[in-house]
């Protein structure tokens, strides 16, 4: 009896001390946890608290994605290829180094995709889309989206990203933006090239289609090296 | 009195014959040189050159549905310019983040407010199609695009963007005889109606596309056609001319 | 000997005696910079540590451009000028100047060609650069590769585009002279009161700067708002702002070498300045500039000494929604006690930055969040998100109010209207 007794006190008083760990030292001002979660609080408002996006069109998701084109993203932003002023000025004062942590650290992180949006284009619209991406327009040179952004648009280590899960008007912005030219890469290009070639329907039809897209069972990127590229591409190692 | 009168209706007579001769025959065809004088003298009457054959009429393409009045905007909202900041955060991707681009979208800074609100508009509307500013007009509320505009109109137009020199004939003083005014009549040079931007600044390819695309009937969202009108009455010259004192080549 | 046989004799002691005198030529123009009884090297690597110290690369850049070809353009309320490329370009830089022609430029505010230059290059300050350092600086910068690179043409808008009204201003607000060593201090306290005054020109924005451009002694280091950046330097003698009093020389070192303190981080255009310019000196010129900010004296006149009032003055509500806000946004990392996980995390309770009259900061920290400048102390800096896109004008006034007044803190309440303006102010200079 006086057993069971002392061993549930025992009993208690670790569960307290376990629990009095467990809470958060709201109180205790020591430097925070040495840790890149800790680190990268900065990107949490827009971006998602773990990188998995949030409900706004334009900021992206970035768990997940390659740690090269991670990587290739922050340098595009310090140097000015790619304009976003809260971006550019968060990066503004960041070196390569880190920027390799940060895209280590997000690239690691396995969320569970969100739901494909509901399109609202048409049928005929959609199939455009669909055969843009898979087969692409060899008359007018425009490479299937697949060729470069992986068989199940996951995306290729080390640098080319995954399209599933992210929102059409992103999609469709990028698209329209590499067009245009504000959005740059390191030349040469790729991206600005086949954009080029695009009509504007075009843009609205692929976006569209990859936007309802939901996640393949296996989304990681595929390996590196599974791909030849049928265009030149100055941001991807060679 | 009898001889006067009878040479006085000769006379009268004489003068309506050589009145319908240079009206209807001589003046239509000079205008027309390819039509024979029969033609001619029909078409002076009013008779079509085709009769109207098929009863199917091409659907009309979407036109603005903004209603321009002095008071489009409404009354200016004290922080209007600062929430149009916060927004404009993602429109700095492709127009800068000072409201001037890096490459041919157009240049919004120092722009009219009215322009970039009916603009804006059209876009939601479908009056006037992008894939990209489609998308994004249709997730912005009135009052947002109120306040992108003003914000927009309220930052400093770039030094490009000041008239330097008179420009080109085709700025200058237009085409009447085709029925192209003066650029500068509307667009702010001269004098300024409501809605219509200012170029001077803007990006060469943005210009020299908004104009083909007038001209060939793809854009559509320019009031009664106006521009419509005018771009198909310009020569490839003349566009190149009126693309180039815009942009910047300094005449 | 054959005639062939002597014209090569003959052509390669031309030769020769070309090569050693274009040799010569050359060492004799390096050596106008030498310091006493210094290498070239050495010189030019004074010369680097000098241009740093005086952070010539942040307006001598552009954004995208290389360094020191210029080009880098400065908005101002009179217009916007373009700097000028100080590479040794012979045609655009500074190929064809010699060592006293820098000197004479840093010294009186005069171009090579004789035209004055805008107070946009703070001679007023580098006025104080002696002789020896302007040489070191002269040899690094012709140490550099000459970058081909056409200077823009200023755009001041009418009258200040005339440069011969610098006459007037330079009349009141510029005094010509190296720096005096103050006998009465020691050798560390000068040092600091060169650097700072001098290379350092940080009054060029912590002073006040009036409607003609210019700030005036007695004022220095009171703190300003910077124009056009719409970012508030604070006053280095007042405490209550980022006044140095209650500040160790070892805080004070931590935060310009490294970025980040016990007592808060660097942030806006100081962050650049770390990053560019303070992360390379010294210790010992860090805790040299951390002695003379020390000294200077507590003036009560700056335009920033407003009786602060506190808690007792903003209504129950806003602190109430404040509070809200900040528990879920904010305790996470600066803790419910505002005393924050320093150095990472800077404490918002007693901070300076916080509780200034000046509002401006603490807006628009909340509004556009930042990273501190990677430097050496600090290689892996911790970050604070921008709120702007998912907090309303009367949240984010509501927050910023709730933390300036509590923990004993003296600030004053903000209005929504105060954020909204700062909004649209601009990120990048």
């Amino acid at each position: 009896m006086r057993g069971t007794i002392v061993a549930a006190l025992v009993f208690s008083l670790a569960a307290q001390m376990a629990l009095g760990q467990a809470k958060p030292a709201s109180h205790d001002n020591a430097p925070p946890p040495d840790t890149m979660e800790s680190r990268v609080q900065g990107c949490s408002t827009c971006h998602g608290s773990k990188g998995e996006g949030t409900q706004d069109d334009y900021f992206p998701r970035i768990a997940g994605k390659p740690q090269g084109y991670l990587l290739n993203q922050l340098r595009n932003f310090r140097d000015g290829r790619r304009s976003y002023p809260p971006m550019n000025y968060l990066l503004a004062y960041l070196h390569d180094d880190y920027f390799s942590d940060m895209a280590q650290h997000f690239a690691s992180l396995w969320i569970p995709f969100a739901k494909p949006e509901a399109s609202r284009l048409p049928p005929a619209q959609l199939s455009l889309g669909e055969k843009l991406v898979r087969q692409g327009n060899a008359a007018r040179s425009i490479p299937a989206c697949i060729t470069c952004h992986g068989p199940l648009l996951t995306g290729i280590d080390p640098g080319i990203p995954g399209l599933i899960g992210l929102h059409s008007r992103y999609i469709s912005a990028q698209l329209e933006s590499w067009r245009g030219g504000t959005r740059r890469a390191v030349p040469p290009d790729c991206m600005h090239d086949v954009a080029r070639r695009l009509q504007p329907e075009e843009i609205t039809a692929v976006a569209g289609w990859l936007a309802a897209q939901s996640a393949p069972a296996n989304p990681q990127p595929a390996p590196a090296g599974s791909w030849k590229p049928p265009v030149a591409c100055g941001s991807q190692p060679q | 009195m009898k001889r006067v009168g009878l040479w006085g209706a000769l006379g009268t007579a004489a003068l309506v014959l050589i009145g319908m001769l240079v009206g209807f025959v001589w003046l239509p065809q000079s205008q027309d040189p390819s039509l024979s004088p029969f033609a001619a003298w029909c078409s002076a009457f009013g008779v079509p050159r085709t009769w109207l054959t098929s009863t199917s009429i091409a659907a009309q393409p979407r036109t603005s549905k903004v209603l321009l009045t002095h008071d489009l905007l409404g009354e200016a909202v004290s922080g209007d310019v600062g929430h149009g900041a916060t927004l404009a955060l993602r429109c700095s991707i492709c127009h800068g983040p000072t409201g001037i681009s890096y490459a041919d979208s157009p240049n919004l800074a120092g722009q009219y407010a009215a322009v970039i609100y009916k603009q804006l508009q059209d876009y939601r509307t479908g009056a006037r199609e992008n894939p990209i500013m489609t998308p994004m007009a249709q997730t912005l509320a009135d009052r947002q695009m109120r306040q992108l505009s003003v914000y927009y109109a309220s930052l400093p137009r770039p030094p490009a963007a000041a008239i330097a020199g008179r420009g080109p004939e085709i700025v200058r003083w237009g085409a009447p005889m085709r029925n192209i005014a003066p650029c500068g009549s509307c667009h702010g040079d001269i004098d300024h109606t409501m809605a219509s931007p200012w170029l001077k600044g803007e990006p060469r390819n943005y210009l020299r596309g908004q104009l083909i695309a007038f001209a060939d009937g793809t854009r559509t969202n320019d009031i009664n056609g106006q521009m419509r009108a005018m771009a198909q009455g310009l020569t490839k010259a003349e566009i190149e001319a009126a693309v180039g004192f815009y942009a910047g080549d300094v005449q | 000997m054959t005639r062939v046989r002597a014209r090569v004799l003959v052509g390669a002691l031309v030769m020769g005696v070309g090569l050693l005198t274009a040799s010569f030529l050359a060492a004799a123009q390096q050596s106008q910079f030498l310091g006493r009884g210094q290498s070239l090297n050495e010189t030019i690597a004074r010369g680097e540590y000098l241009a740093r110290v005086g952070d010539c690369v942040a307006c001598h850049t552009k954004h995208g451009g290389r360094p020191f070809a210029g080009g880098f353009a400065m908005l101002t309320p009179f217009g916007t000028l373009y700097s000028p490329n100080i590479t040794p370009d012979r045609q655009y830089g500074i190929g064809e100047w010699s060592a006293n022609d820098f000197y004479q430029m840093l010294h009186t505010g005069r171009s090579r060609n004789g035209a004055l230059l805008y107070p946009a290059m703070p001679f007023p300050a580098y006025t104080t650069v002696t002789r020896a350092d302007s040489d070191a600086i002269f040899a690094y910068l012709n140490s550099l590769k000459p970058i081909h690179e056409p200077n823009r043409v200023n755009e001041l808008r009418f009258p200040y585009n005339n440069r011969s009204l610098l006459m007037g201003w330079r009349a009141l607000y510029f005094r010509e002279g190296e720096y005096v060593p103050n006998p009465q201090q020691t050798k560390e306290w000068n040092r600091g009161a060169y650097l700072v005054a001098g290379l350092g020109h940080c009054a060029t924005c912590h002073t006040a700067i009036n409607a003609l451009g210019g700030s005036s002694d007695d004022r220095a280091f009171a703190g300003g708002l910077i124009p056009m950046q719409n970012w508030y330097a604070p006053s280095l003698t007042l405490n209550k702002e980022a006044g140095l009093g209650e500040w160790s020389i070892e805080d004070v070192s931590r935060l310009l070498k490294d970025g980040i303190s016990s007592h808060g981080a660097v942030y806006g255009p100081m962050a650049e300045v770390v990053h560019n310019s303070l992360q390379y000196l010294t210790e010992a010129d860090v805790r040299a500039m951390a002695v003379y900010l020390k000294t200077l004296p507590e003036r009560n006149d700056s335009p920033a000494s407003n009786p602060s009032r506190g808690a007792s003055q903003v209504s129950a509500s806003v602190l109430s929604a404040g509070s809200r806000i900040y528990r879920a946004q904010c305790e996470s990392c600066h803790l419910d006690n505002g005393l924050g996980r320093p150095p990472h995390y800077p404490p918002l309770a007693q901070n300076p930055s916080i509780q200034m009259a000046s509002a401006v900061n603490p807006i628009r920290m909340v509004l556009n969040g930042g990273y501190p400048p990677q430097t050496r102390g600090n290689p892996r800096p911790y970050g604070m998100p921008p709120f702007a896109q998912i907090m309303s004008d009367d949240d984010i006034a509501a927050v910023v109010t709730y933390v300036r007044v509590s923990w004993g803190n003296r600030g004053e309440r903000v209005t929504a209207d105060q954020v909204n303006s700062l909004r649209a102010a601009p990120l990048l200079d």
